[in-house]
């Protein structure tokens, strides 16, 4: 636990100066790293503060530059990472509930820093705080089950269902989306919050359900088809969403959840394979995991410093940017996050829709449609993932030229991290999974062919790095061979007149909109480019108005004075008595 | 001015603009011709601006649209004539004037001439030769019948319905040849005089064959359900400032043929075609069963025409060297009108009036909320004529 | 059964002619003897100068027409385009009749396609640009556009008399052609027979 106290001077310092307070985090986060890295390196939380650390770092320097936004940003920045902290360190439920708590303040407050919507950011705390009441639930059951409030083997899985619906909610999961993109897009959260909120904060739900999962020795079948399941659909909503929005950071808040749904799936495979005493499926499955976390993580880090560098947050507004390292990073984050080999993001898809494949060929009965049925649904939203950052990568840098060069502690990060996702692509699976082998015959030696397999016999194959030396190996060979490509430049037939027009990001994606309006429910007079476009939302919305009327006349009845502030009051208290328990 | 008198203000239907002043249906008026319905500009989020013409394939002539789109519907249009003549009329003699007023436009050259020369002899007070209007009646329906066979290959052309395209374009290539053998010039140029219509209309009959074969197919294409899936809904106007086909395809009663008695059209019994759908397909509509109507008058017009020797250069009593006059005639696309001033037997001054500047405003009002698939469409069934837009008259 | 189109086409048979019909006296060349008053000085001499000709019939009936279509200048060939002649109209300031008999020659009774030649809706494909009308202010800038996207080798078609020599109504188009296709408006066939012979063919 002491390892979190380095993490208590940035909120102090921030206060005061902002540059000192984001370089100060740089340093905790170094010295988190190196310290885990060092001291426990078999442990789970050590894979998740590795990515988190790593994270945290480039957005910090990122910061650096990037913030004039006033003097509450640095400290709630500060204050997210201290209790992602917390959670990761901590040995026990109470410490992780905490932390719990302490992490998701900045977001209630980048909300409610709005003051034009009044009622849907209470709602949205309303729902925040349902999450933390599922979790309590399930804490309180595990404790009480085990005589202990410390991580232990867990025999009953209601504690795991209920913490899993309860990081669900928070992680944006299928119909909670909107836990993901109301903060980051329609709140006032500025990229390197919802940087930090969106790779961080979300790694944390997957974090917990994972250590939970690995406790608990009986899980229902039927309960990982129904988590595989929600993550299929997650995938496929997120993705059509993130290609119909027009908001920068709204597209990069749908696109998390769209990979928090992949990482779902997953998790769905780890339990059943668990249960079902796979042993080489819950290897795979769990390496999976990490590994997409892992790409997810650091890419959409990258990715939000990118939506961060425009000055509009308006797709079709914006100025496209074409500077070397901005432009070379964000094409190795997309081609990441597009399930692209050799990069990190193309590792992931492929084991994960591989796993599926594998589980529906051993189970050999009727269950298997269902997989089957799975991975369509994941092939399909992946498919839309890939056209989202087509079309944000095209209308942020690629189409026409506005401006040259940004300055470089923003575009370094990202350059960075999209170098981290490329060469991670080779190295990690050579670290970190369990199944390797060598083919000398094709030049594979060494172990780099990645493998996955059942009962000993090879299923299916992969090598990053064989792709990485053939792509680099022939470019090198034909520049050499033929030089420099000569390139001539033709003037543009327009009619015969010389209008230049642009055809803009909402154009692009107006087929789709047009075409599934029954699903998007679009309404073509009245678009807004903020508007966050979402039917479950609108339906737990409704639900939740009614559920508030109610609960109105209830507390009026009850009590008289104003509800808000009565709930405020609660939350308040919870979180400062959380943090007396920590302490 | 014998058809026309000056006002105050307009009474009757509104025509359009001709020179400075605004012209109605019995009345010209010097006050400006005010445009009624223009609806504000509106700004939409993720449009732009896509660029049709001057110079593309899908248009005959050169015309530039600055079309405001979103990807798919059209929010709102500008055009831009890309051609502009200037075309020095004034101080010529009539007939000097007369060689340039056919070159404004050629497939409406007739109804050109005719507006021209009929004003020229409302201002210089000639009295009108029976045969002669009857004559030039021959040749506005002929030239009618051209333009609507013409119209209607286009939009099946754009409809990719290839069949009745070429037959149709037969069909108006054989009707060229018989006005060519009829008058000498495929776009009776050089025909026209006063008092005098250098045509033998020996072989008028011959445009029986001609709509029989368009009768069959029309028929057709009226049964052909991707044909007329295109056209309706399309381009909905129903505007009381519209002219032509346009306006008689939303139900109004708008024919110049019927309203001034300058030609005896009543004495061949007319009668005018409307539709009640005010879209691309009404339009459709009427222009087909306008060439069955337009052949029955013609078939009238043979008896009633005498051929022989009369077309020997027969003088004309002018009453008076100077005095001003106006003309109206239905041209294939609409009210076309010409005011003219003469001066010492020499034309002073010359105003037009032409109907592809009225259809072009009722197309761009028209073509707001459509989608791009529709825009051609549209654009064709209007017959709107650019060379007739851009002409300075001076 | 009635929209049953190709059925009606092959019902209808071949409407392509093999020898020229029907050939509207004033579009074809003109000859006779005496001194006349031309509008546009088409006649000089006793000679009749096609290019300056809008066929007014003033010199009637000292000139008469004679029949003749093929009346157009056809000044170098270009072998290349035999099999495939693709061809870009530009319409720089016609009144619509030039437009209207280019049009019409792809009818059944020309049928163009037979020799090869097609129309294209871009400049990038073309062989030849097709030039009508007179030249006006506006379109100047668009004819060159045009013509310098076009790739080589390219050929430029003077149509009508207003694009040769101005006609009665303004300016010549100023760019050094290939065919000049006199009329007012020429006739479909003086058209077919001038792009038959410059890309290298004799009908």
């Amino acid at each position: 636990m002491y390892l979190v106290l380095p993490f208590l001077i940035p909120p102090v310092l921030s206060i005061f100066n902002r540059k000192l307070g984001y370089l100060s985090i740089t340093l905790a986060s170094l010295y988190l790293l190196i310290f885990s890295l060092y001291e426990y390196p078999y442990e789970l939380s050590t894979l998740f503060i590795v990515i988190s650390s790593i994270v945290w770092i480039l957005t910090s320097i990122f910061s650096i530059k990037y913030d004039d936004y006033g003097n509450w940003l640095s400290p709630l920045y500060s204050v997210t990472i201290l209790g992602i902290t917390i959670i990761l360190e901590s040995s026990n439920y109470i410490e992780f509930l905490a932390g719990w708590e302490i992490m998701t303040i900045p977001a209630y407050v980048a909300i409610g820093l709005i003051r034009k919507e009044y009622r849907p950011p209470y709602i949205f705390m309303a729902f925040g705080e349902v999450s933390t009441a599922f979790l309590l639930a399930s804490f309180i059951t595990a404790s009480v089950n085990a005589n202990t409030t410390s991580f232990t083997q867990l025999t009953s899985p209601l504690p795991l269902i209920l913490a899993t619906i309860g990081f669900m909610v928070k992680m944006g999961i299928l119909p909670f989306m909107v836990s993901e993109w109301l903060p980051i897009a329609h709140g006032t959260a500025p990229s390197n919050l919802s940087s930090v909120l969106s790779s961080t904060m979300t790694l944390m739900g997957i974090y917990g359900i994972l250590k939970m999962a690995e406790l608990t020795t009986d899980i229902p079948v039927a309960f990982s088809l129904f988590i595989s399941a929600i993550g299929a659909f997650s995938v496929f909503f997120g993705s059509l969403y993130a290609y119909v929005n027009e908001n920068t950071k709204g597209i990069l808040a749908f696109s998390t959840i769209e990979n928090n749904g992949a990482i779902l799936v997953s998790l769905g495979l780890f339990m059943l394979a668990k249960q079902l005493g796979i042993s080489s499926i819950e290897n795979i499955t769990f390496y999976t995991v990490i590994i997409y976390a892992f790409a997810h993580s650091i890419a959409k880090a990258g990715l939000f410093m990118s939506a961060g560098a425009q000055e509009s947050q308006a797709l079709s507004h914006t100025k496209k940017i074409r500077d070397l390292y901005y432009v070379l990073g964000l094409i190795l984050l997309t081609s990441s996050m597009s399930g692209l080999l050799p990069n990190l993001g193309g590792v992931a898809s492929w084991l994960t829709l591989e796993n599926l494949f594998i589980t529906s060929y051993i189970l050999h009965s009727l269950i298997s449609v269902i997989f089957i049925a799975i991975g369509a649904i994941v092939a399909m939203g992946e498919g839309f993932a890939t056209a989202a950052l087509v079309r944000y990568i095209t209308y942020l840098s690629l189409f026409r030229v506005d401006h040259k060069k940004i300055d470089k502690l923003l575009s370094i990060p990202l350059l960075v991290s999209g170098i981290l996702v490329l060469v991670f692509g080779s190295v990690l699976p050579y670290l970190l999974y369990p199944y390797k082998t060598s083919v000398p015959q094709l030049g594979m030696l060494g172990d780099s062919l990645i493998v996955t397999e059942y009962d000993n016999a090879v299923f299916g194959a992969i090598s990053p790095l064989y792709v990485v030396l053939f792509i680099s190996t022939f470019s090198l060979v034909t520049y050499l061979v033929f030089g420099k490509p000569k390139i001539r430049r033709v003037k543009i037939w327009n009619n015969g007149v010389n209008d230049q027009e642009e055809y803009t990001a909402f154009a692009m994606s107006n087929n789709i909109r047009l075409m599934l309006r029954k699903i998007l429910r679009t309404d073509e007079n009245n678009y807004l480019p903020t508007y966050g476009i979402d039917i479950f939302w609108e339906y737990i919305y409704k639900f939740s108005r009614g559920a508030m009327n109610f609960g109105e006349k209830f507390g009026r009845a009850l009590i008289n004075s104003s509800i808000s502030w009565y709930i405020l009051y609660i939350i308040i208290a919870i979180i400062i008595i959380s943090l007396i328990i920590v302490i | 001015m014998k058809y026309y008198r000056w006002s105050d203000r307009g009474e009757g239907r509104k025509i359009g603009k001709i020179g400075n002043y605004c012209l109605y249906e019995r009345v010209i008026t010097e006050e400006s011709c005010e445009e009624t319905n223009v609806s504000p500009k509106v700004e939409r989020y993720g449009t732009f601006k896509f660029v049709y013409g001057p110079s593309a394939g899908g248009l005959l002539e050169s015309v530039k649209f600055d079309i405001t789109t979103d990807g798919e519907r059209i929010f709102d249009i500008n055009s831009v004539p890309y051609k502009i003549r200037k075309i020095k009329v004034t101080g010529l003699s009539w007939e000097d004037a007369l060689l340039r007023i056919e070159r404004i436009n050629a497939p409406f050259s007739a109804s050109h001439a005719i507006a021209f020369l009929l004003a020229v002899e409302d201002a210089m007070n000639i009295e009108p030769d029976y045969q002669t209007q009857l004559r030039r009646i021959a040749l506005l329906e002929l030239e009618r019948i051209r333009n609507h066979l013409f119209v209607i290959a286009r939009l099946t052309e754009t409809a990719s319905l290839s069949v009745p395209t070429y037959h149709l374009l037969y069909l108006t290539e054989k009707i060229n040849r018989l006005i060519g053998k009829l008058c000498g010039h495929r776009y009776f140029f050089g025909v026209n005089y006063i008092n005098r219509v250098d045509c033998n209309f020996e072989k008028l009959f011959e445009i029986l064959d001609i709509v029989k074969e368009f009768r069959a197919i029309f028929e057709g294409l009226l049964e052909s359900r991707i044909f007329i899936d295109r056209l309706q809904g399309n381009g909905i106007l129903r505007d009381k400032d519209s002219i032509g086909p346009a306006a008689r395809a939303a139900g109004l009663d708008y024919d110049a043929r019927l309203e001034l008695n300058i030609l005896p059209y009543k004495e061949i019994g007319f009668k005018i075609v409307k539709a009640e759908d005010a879209d691309a397909f009404g339009r459709f509509l009427v222009r087909g069963y306008e060439i069955i109507e337009s052949s029955k008058k013609l078939i009238e017009l043979t008896d009633l025409i005498k051929d022989g020797n009369y077309t020997s250069t027969k003088g004309y009593e002018a009453t008076s060297h100077e005095g001003e006059g106006l003309a109206r005639v239905e041209s294939p696309s609409g009210d076309l009108a010409y005011y003219v001033k003469v001066k010492e037997g020499k034309v002073a001054s010359a105003q037009l009036l032409s109907p592809s500047s009225v259809n072009i405003k009722s197309f761009m009002k028209s073509v707001k909320g459509t989608i791009f698939t529709d825009f051609q469409f549209n654009w064709e069934s209007f017959g709107i004529w650019i060379s007739e837009i851009g002409v300075n008259l001076e | 059964m009635k929209n049953w189109w190709f059925l009606r086409g092959v019902r209808k048979g071949i409407l392509t002619e093999k020898t020229p019909k029907d050939v509207a006296e004033w579009s074809t060349r003109i000859e006779g003897t005496g001194a006349v008053n031309c509008p546009t000085k088409a006649i000089e001499n006793g000679k009749w100068i096609a290019e300056r000709c809008i066929f007014c019939r003033r010199c009637y009936p000292n000139y008469k027409p004679n029949l003749d279509y093929k009346i157009s200048i056809v000044k170098g060939t270009q072998k290349l385009f035999k099999k495939s002649f693709f061809v870009y109209p530009i319409d720089s300031g016609s009144c619509g009749g030039c437009n209207m008999e280019l049009k019409l020659i792809s009818s059944p009774q020309y049928d163009m396609t037979r020799f090869r030649i097609f129309f294209t809706n871009t400049p990038r494909h073309a062989d030849a640009i097709v030039v009508m009308g007179t030249l006006t202010e506006q379109m100047k800038e668009v004819i060159k556009e045009a013509y310098d996207a076009m790739p080589e080798p390219k050929l430029v078609v003077l149509l009508g008399t207003c694009a040769i020599s101005g006609g009665i109504i303004g300016e010549a188009i100023p760019l050094e052609a290939t065919v000049l296709i006199p009329g007012c408006p020429p006739n479909p066939y003086t058209i077919l027979d001038a792009l038959i012979k410059v890309k290298g063919g004799e009908k």
